[in-house]
């Protein structure tokens, strides 16, 4: 029996569907796919990590990002920047993904790059999101503004 | 020869010294000129009636002195006052001097003069019956709008005779050279006009705002520089820290206040601090908190109206009392807007870049609000009653008064806005497509995966626990767990642990969906690694560890942010926080918020490919593989904000 004919839940004939056949002898299963997915996450996490950097060196950002969470999110009127950061960190993530998606769908990639691709988006999302570092790297642009 | 030779040599010397003695001597010269510079221009601080001090800064350490004489009086001596010894941070204080009257002064560093000529206004005696001052606050962060404010008010017909600032005058009151942007701004202002400050939040309780400013004294140790009283005219004005000191009754700071008003014969009485206890505009609201400690007291002493910031907008409100007290919002120096709000007591709102004009003539008070085009608004006319208690006698309107609030159109005509779209384009659209250049393979390739009688079996796992005896053995007691637990909840004071209100009820929520998020990945991850390892148990469980993962996290999120907006709110945890420990709040609650959601886009992408895969991850070790790392760096990523969690909450001592 095929792998795939064993789903049986909606769900999974809906994904069994999906699944892209070609060839004489059967599916044809790319990674794209799979590697989309992961790089979008990670470009996702940095991109919501890249807004902080992004209000702390560009006021104007800051205010946009207000306003963002007041129309995106209910309630966002009392999450100041944080929900238009939420916002546009989700809006990057999910058109990254798509883009991604369509580029790769069909062929094979190096998933060890993939991997490391991700590792690395996820190791600079994490610094910028630390506030210390945060602070100094704001400071060091101001500086360097000002200079 | 020999000598005529050495003479020339010994001329060809002398001549070169000489030069270099010119030389040394103008070198000198040059750099003892250069050598004390100003870092921080001259700015007049603590004025009293027949005082005034002047503050300025030196790259090099100098024996500083200020001359001051009566304005116009070009011809009239100056008169010098000397600091006491070698310092890079001046502060003179000028004696003896004539109440309300304009000086001009210069400072001198080594002698030298090292500053233009600038003058001042000393504060008007007690039987000055006007008296014009400016309230401005948050000029934080926004250069652009703080130097239009700061440029606005120099330009006011009728100069202010002092300023009042409501807190936040830097975004990181730890950063030094944000505070020489601030006194660069302001330099022309506060070289004319004494600065009283309130401290805020965003001072963050450094040495340097207290190094930065003098301010009156209090007569108590722990308040210096914090809370603060003086006379100017027919006003008494009181700065508060509501910020980082406690103010409820009883505490050090209230009893002054209670003091200071008592002792004050002044007819008007401004008390004016950072956080506000009305204000209607988002996200910060009112500081219910402070209304409940202080109105009662303002009421009893007469207070005439009272100056806040901390929001980003200009409000005026009605508060308690017969005639109500008014309240002011004046937080547009420059800080990021926030949005207007209205309330019962909202009597004008607005979002606007601004400072608020008060002028005192005789028993009356007239406000205006001033934007930086230059407009006016919401005048307001207030008189003195035979009570002694300030009436407002005349509005702009009858009505309340809130400007609309910005549209997605102004978003999208806002510089931010397309900055922010620039950014959207780039992480959505630009880096994804170099991404997949950079990752694709020139050719497409097809593998198609083998079928029909041609096809090899797929790799058989073993599941290393199939037919272990143990295992209904386990059921069996986790079965029974769950039964004890349920039998023993209707009996355990629940309502002890976890509160039954809106806020607790979330709390809760989000604690045990964190945690359930937690339990799921972790069982993801084992299982993930089991089946890259090639010892995996079914793909079906799976899947559904990494279903209830990302439900997990898609939940704990949103919970996340209701959680956060109370956190931020007025008399929220932050503000206690802040008071209490700042760097809890920097460093756990902040960092904790942004990693919280790291989870929600790892498990659904972990999620879809499982699903999208199935049982094609036994043939595929490589994407298998990539799922069981994304599995495992979820892991981490949901034990870390759980971490940071349970740390706020052992915080003891500090959170209620």
């Amino acid at each position: 029996m095929r792998a795939f004919e064993r789903l049986t839940t909606p769900t999974g004939r809906w994904l069994r569907s999906s699944v892209q056949t070609g060839g004489a002898v059967g599916p044809a299963v790319h990674n794209g796919p799979a590697a989309a997915a992961v790089l979008a996450a990670g470009l996702g996490v940095l991109a919501l990590a890249g807004t902080n950097l992004v209000s702390a060196l560009l006021q104007p950002a800051e205010e946009a990002l207000i306003l963002i969470g007041r129309f995106a999110l209910p309630g966002g009127d009392l999450l100041v920047a944080y929900g238009g950061k939420e916002v546009v960190g989700l809006v990057c993530w999910l058109c990254g993904w798509l883009v991604l998606h369509q580029l790769l769908k069909r062929r094979q990639v190096s998933l060890t790059m993939t991997a490391a691709v991700f590792v690395v988006c996820l190791l600079v999302a994490t610094g910028l999101f630390w506030p210390p570092l945060l602070g100094q790297l704001a400071r060091l642009a101001r500086v360097v503004r000002l200079a | 020869m020999t000598s005529g030779r050495a003479r020339v040599i010994i001329r060809l010397a002398g001549a070169l010294g000489v030069l270099a003695v010119i030389a040394g001597t103008l070198g000198g010269a040059g750099r003892a000129q250069a050598a004390t510079r100003l870092t921080r221009a001259p700015y007049v601080q603590d004025a009293r009636p027949t005082a005034m001090s002047v503050l300025w800064r030196t790259d090099v350490p100098a024996l500083h002195s200020v001359e001051v004489r009566a304005a116009g009086a070009a011809s009239a001596p100056w008169q010098a006052f000397t600091g006491g010894e070698r310092t890079t941070n001046a502060a003179v204080t000028l004696t003896g001097l004539d109440p309300g009257a304009l000086y001009e002064y210069r400072v001198r560093a080594d002698g030298e003069v090292i500053s233009d000529v600038a003058r001042f206004r000393t504060l008007p005696p007690a039987s000055a019956d006007r008296l014009d001052f400016v309230v401005y606050g948050d000029n934080r962060t926004n250069h652009s709008p703080h130097s239009e404010v700061v440029r606005r008010i120099l330009a006011e017909a009728t100069p202010p005779q002092l300023l009042i600032h409501t807190g936040d005058l830097v975004e990181t009151g730890g950063q030094s050279d944000l505070w020489e942007v601030f006194f660069q701004i302001e330099r022309e202002l506060l070289a004319r006009v004494p600065l009283f400050p309130a401290i805020g939040n965003h001072e963050d309780d450094s040495p340097v705002y207290f190094e930065s400013f003098r301010v009156p004294g209090n007569g108590t140790p722990q308040g210096s520089g914090r809370w603060y009283g003086f006379d100017a005219g027919p006003a008494h004005f009181v700065a508060l820290d509501v910020v980082f000191s406690d103010i409820e009754p009883g505490t050090a700071q209230y009893r002054w206040l209670e003091n200071d008003l008592a002792r004050s014969d002044r007819p008007f009485k401004f008390v004016y601090f950072h956080y506000p206890p009305y204000n209607a505009s988002t996200p910060h609201l009112s500081s219910v908190r402070l209304r409940t400690a202080l109105e009662n007291l303002f009421l009893q002493h007469k207070v005439s109206a009272v100056f806040t910031g901390h929001a980003h907008v200009y409000e005026r409100a009605e508060g308690a009392g017969n005639p109500p007290l008014t309240y002011f919002v004046s937080g547009g120096g420059g800080a990021p807007q926030h949005t207007v709000g209205q309330q019962g007591f909202t009597r004008y709102s607005e979002t606007s870049y601004h400072f608020l004009r008060v002028s005192l003539r005789g028993d009356r008070m007239m406000t205006t609000g001033v934007r930086i085009d230059g407009s006016e608004f919401d005048p307001l006319e207030a008189r003195l009653d035979a009570n002694g208690r300030l009436a407002v006698t005349r509005a702009a309107s009858g009505q309340p008064v809130v400007m609309a609030r910005p549209s997605v159109l102004d978003l999208l005509r806002s510089r931010g806005g397309q900055v922010l779209a620039g950014y959207g384009v780039l992480f959505g659209g630009v880096l994804p497509v170099g991404l997949a250049l950079a990752l694709r393979p020139r050719r497409r390739i097809v593998i198609p995966v083998p079928s029909g009688p041609h096809a090899p079996a797929p790799v058989d796992f073993t599941d290393a626990y199939a037919g272990w005896r143990g295992l209904p053995v386990m059921r069996l007691a986790g079965g029974l767990a769950v039964l004890v637990l349920v039998a023993l909840l209707p009996s355990t004071p629940l309502h002890l642990l976890f509160g039954f209100d809106r806020y607790s009820i979330v709390l809760t929520l989000h604690a045990a969906v964190g945690l359930g998020l937690l339990l799921s990945t972790a069982v993801a991850a084992t299982m993930g690694y089991r089946l890259a390892a090639r010892r995996g148990p079914a793909v079906r469980a799976l899947g559904s560890a990494v279903f209830v993962a990302a439900a997990c996290a898609l939940t704990v999120a949103l919970l996340g942010n209701v959680l956060y907006s109370e956190y931020l709110r007025s008399d929220g945890p932050k503000e206690l926080l802040i008071r209490k420990a700042p760097e809890a709040h920097t460093i756990l609650f902040e960092f904790k918020e942004f990693a919280g959601l790291v989870p929600l886009p790892l498990a659904v992408a972990a999620t879809y490919v499982v699903w999208r895969y199935w049982e094609y991850l036994r043939r595929d070790r490589y994407v298998m593989e990539l799922v069981s790392l994304v599995l495992v760096v979820l892991a981490g990523y949901c034990v870390l904000p759980l971490g940071l969690g349970t740390a706020i909450t052992r915080l003891r001592g500090i959170l209620p």
